[in-house]
């Protein structure tokens, strides 16, 4: 079912030809069965829950994790992590909110790109001076929500012209919030590139083995590269949808999605460990975690509990999601 | 990939589909609230109540929902409970996925994070038709007379805070004398107000010296380091200190200790339980109570006198859609009041709700 593993191409067909047994079809179903089973134990919880009007703003609540997810998803697809995703993403709600009185409607634009080139200066410290993505992105972070801090004040900045995000507030068919309608679009246009062209394979080869990629002539350098610069570009877009909801920038306001952005690439049933996974996986997996971020306490679970509750599903989850015939070596 | 992606595949689908169909809209369908009458109609049986602080393990804001419960209690029914552990993004999440669910007769008391998480939230409310109280943070340039079900923005006059405790350290080194004084964080209006209301009470006590002010950014660790050193300086010099909270405050206190100083008057604001501990032992003079219990109850009588329609948003005056509440000066006569603060029922009644007004913000 996998695209094939360039290292072993001989035996590879045989899998390909025999397609999915029962098992597999449920694995690679299960985020979304987990998906639906927490929506119905929420509903239990409190009937309430499940109205149209509560899961329109629970999807628009995902969207920034959504699409903060997707962007990761493809450097941990690559076997590498990105650690700076959410500091990126606070940094660049300050900078929409300073540059949207000189930019204006182009504003958004414009902090998607910075943030891209933020993330393809990462993956250029990461494969050319070859330090681990776990460091480098660390390094990151620590950077990132320091330079935040600095061109602040350390303090929020109030967007008072609301009409360059105004777009993102809006209602697709009076149901889906655009801000959602958006992050699908993203994730799907990314899924779609990976599925028409050799992407796809050279990832899934470089996250399994990437001296085995390598030989086989996979431009490794370069895709690692693509992959932190679209990650970045995400981190950017995830902080247009931040301030259009906020009214505001701020240098920590996204600090807090970092391991819900992990745990959604996780609970979707990407390996941490790189090469199996999908960008799909993980918009469901962003879905599980903000319906326990949000639902949990909203059906009246206690504070203390609500923890204890997120890390136990957490977990849960992953124990159903991960495709353990995919997955041999774990970390 | 491609199983997977046959899900997706429908979903995008679908998306499309409904763009198509319908196109683009400013609200989210559905029921709801919306509302144009800013005074309900409620049955109190059908009110519902939400109390929302950052952290439950902050004594103070523990008490603060306690006093919630206090009042649903008295009007027979229960407050829901919810914390954000202090990130503005969990507070956001929490009030549009409360705001999503039956609004009419929703009343909320809600500390925000900071002054930018105000707008937000009281858009949310606006829209949904909920009847909003909010404490402590607001931006200035907004105005709660702007919008019709924003009922009440309470907050306590750091001025008048700062000014108490520094008479009650005035007197108690006998009106005469050096002191230190500890600052907030610099940039935020509590440490400036306070810090204000110090110079008021410096200019009504002339012989009361300020040997140094220094910032200890309302910690604990900082205070004692900036103590010890302020110690040194001045030595004997040093009669009292006056701490912007009371978390410095018991900074200060340990580096007293640690100095074998036990001459010295200490001060600070907030009534956590440690520094009303150290009122009780004698080792503090004095700190200020916003009375926790008190605003988790008050946010929510108010709201729900209005969404009862016991009182009118129109019938408000002015002057209480934005004030400042009575804060209480601690000191060893009536410590042991604080010690277990209770809410008493009498505050809650609809007449009654505006009764510690100490004027509007002005």
């Amino acid at each position: 079912m996998s695209t094939p593993v360039l290292a072993t191409p001989a035996a590879d067909p045989a899998v390909v030809s025999g397609g999915p047994t029962v098992g597999q079809r449920l694995t690679s179903f299960m985020p979304l069965i987990a998906l639906v089973a927490l929506l119905a134990a929420l509903t239990i919880a409190d009937p309430d829950f499940l109205t149209q009007r509560s899961l329109t703003a629970a999807v628009r609540t995902s969207a920034p994790l959504v699409v903060l997810a997707a962007g990761a998803t493809l450097v941990v697809l690559c076997g590498g992590i990105d650690l700076s995703i959410a500091a990126l993403c606070s940094l660049s709600t300050v900078f929409f909110a300073m540059w949207l009185p000189d930019l204006g409607g182009l504003t958004a634009l414009a902090v998607v790109v910075a943030a891209g080139a933020i993330g393809a200066v990462q993956g250029l410290a990461h494969v050319l001076l070859r330090i681990p993505s776990f460091i480098v992105t660390l390094g990151g972070l620590s950077i990132f929500s320091s330079v935040a801090l600095v061109i602040s004040d350390a303090g929020p900045i109030r967007v008072v012209d609301r009409d360059a995000t105004k777009w993102l507030t809006l209602y697709v068919g009076g149901v889906v919030p655009m801000a959602f309608f958006v992050a699908v679009l993203v994730v799907a246009a990314i899924a779609l590139v990976l599925r028409l062209t050799p992407v796809q394979s050279w990832i899934t080869a470089t996250g399994f083995s990437e001296s085995a990629a390598r030989l086989a002539g996979t431009p490794v350098d370069r895709v690692k590269v693509a992959a932190f610069t679209v990650s970045g570009a995400c981190a950017g877009l995830a902080a247009v949808m931040l301030v259009s909801r906020n009214f505001s920038g701020s240098p920590t306001m996204a600090d807090n999605l970092l391991l819900p952005a992990v745990a959604a690439i996780v609970v979707g049933g990407t390996a941490i460990t790189g090469g199996h996974g999908s960008i799909w996986r993980s918009l469901v997996g962003a879905l599980v975690i903000t319906l326990l971020r949000v639902g949990l306490p909203i059906v009246g679970v206690p504070s203390a509990w609500e923890q204890i509750l997120y890390g136990a599903i957490i977990v849960a989850a992953v124990a159903l999601t991960l495709d353990r015939s995919k997955v041999l070596i774990i970390k | 990939m491609k199983l997977t992606s046959r899900p997706a595949a429908a979903l995008v689908g679908l998306s499309l589909a409904a763009m198509a169909l319908a196109g683009c809209s400013e609200e989210a369908g559905g029921g709801g609230g919306g509302d144009a009458s800013a005074s309900g109609a409620c049955d109190p049986a059908d009110v519902k109540l939400v109390g929302q602080v950052r952290n439950e393990s902050n004594p103070y804001e523990a008490s603060w929902l306690d006093g919630g419960d206090a009042f649903a209690e008295q009007v027979g029914l229960t407050q829901e409970r919810l914390t954000y552990d202090a990130d503005s993004t969990k507070q956001q999440e929490q009030v549009s996925q409360l705001l999503a669910g039956d609004t009419d007769c929703l009343v909320m008391n809600i500390l925000p994070n900071g002054d930018s998480d105000t707008p937000p939230i009281v858009e949310g409310a606006q829209d949904a038709g909920a009847y909003l109280v909010t404490q402590w943070n607001k931006p200035a340039d907004l105005n709660v007379t702007d919008y019709d079900h924003w009922v009440s923005h309470i907050t306590y006059n750091g001025v008048e805070s700062g000014k108490q405790i520094g008479d009650a350290l005035a007197e108690a080194i006998g009106g005469s004398g050096g002191i230190i004084a500890l600052q907030g964080i610099l940039d935020t209006g509590a440490a400036k107000d306070r810090f204000a209301g110090l110079e008021e009470s410096l200019a009504a006590n002339p012989d009361v010296e300020l040997l140094d002010d220094q910032t200890a950014n309302f910690s604990r660790d900082e205070a004692l380091a900036v103590t010890k050193t302020l110690l040194t300086k001045h030595g004997d010099d040093v009669k009292g200190i006056w701490a912007a909270n009371d978390d410095m405050a018991l900074g200060a206190l340990a580096a007293l200790e640690q100095a074998g100083r036990d001459d010295v008057a200490v001060v600070g604001i907030d009534a956590v339980p440690d520094a009303l501990t150290a009122i009780q032992d004698g080792t503090m003079t004095a700190t200020v109570s916003s009375d926790g219990p008190w605003q988790g109850g008050i946010g929510l009588a108010i709201g729900y006198c209005v969404a009862t329609g016991e009182l009118s948003v129109d019938d408000i005056g002015d002057e209480d859609r934005a004030w400042f509440a009575e804060q209480f000066l601690i000191n060893s006569d009536n410590v042991a009041d604080f010690s277990a603060p209770e809410t008493d029922e009498a505050d809650f009644e609809c007449d009654n709700v505006f009764s510690r007004s100490q004027g509007a913000i002005s």
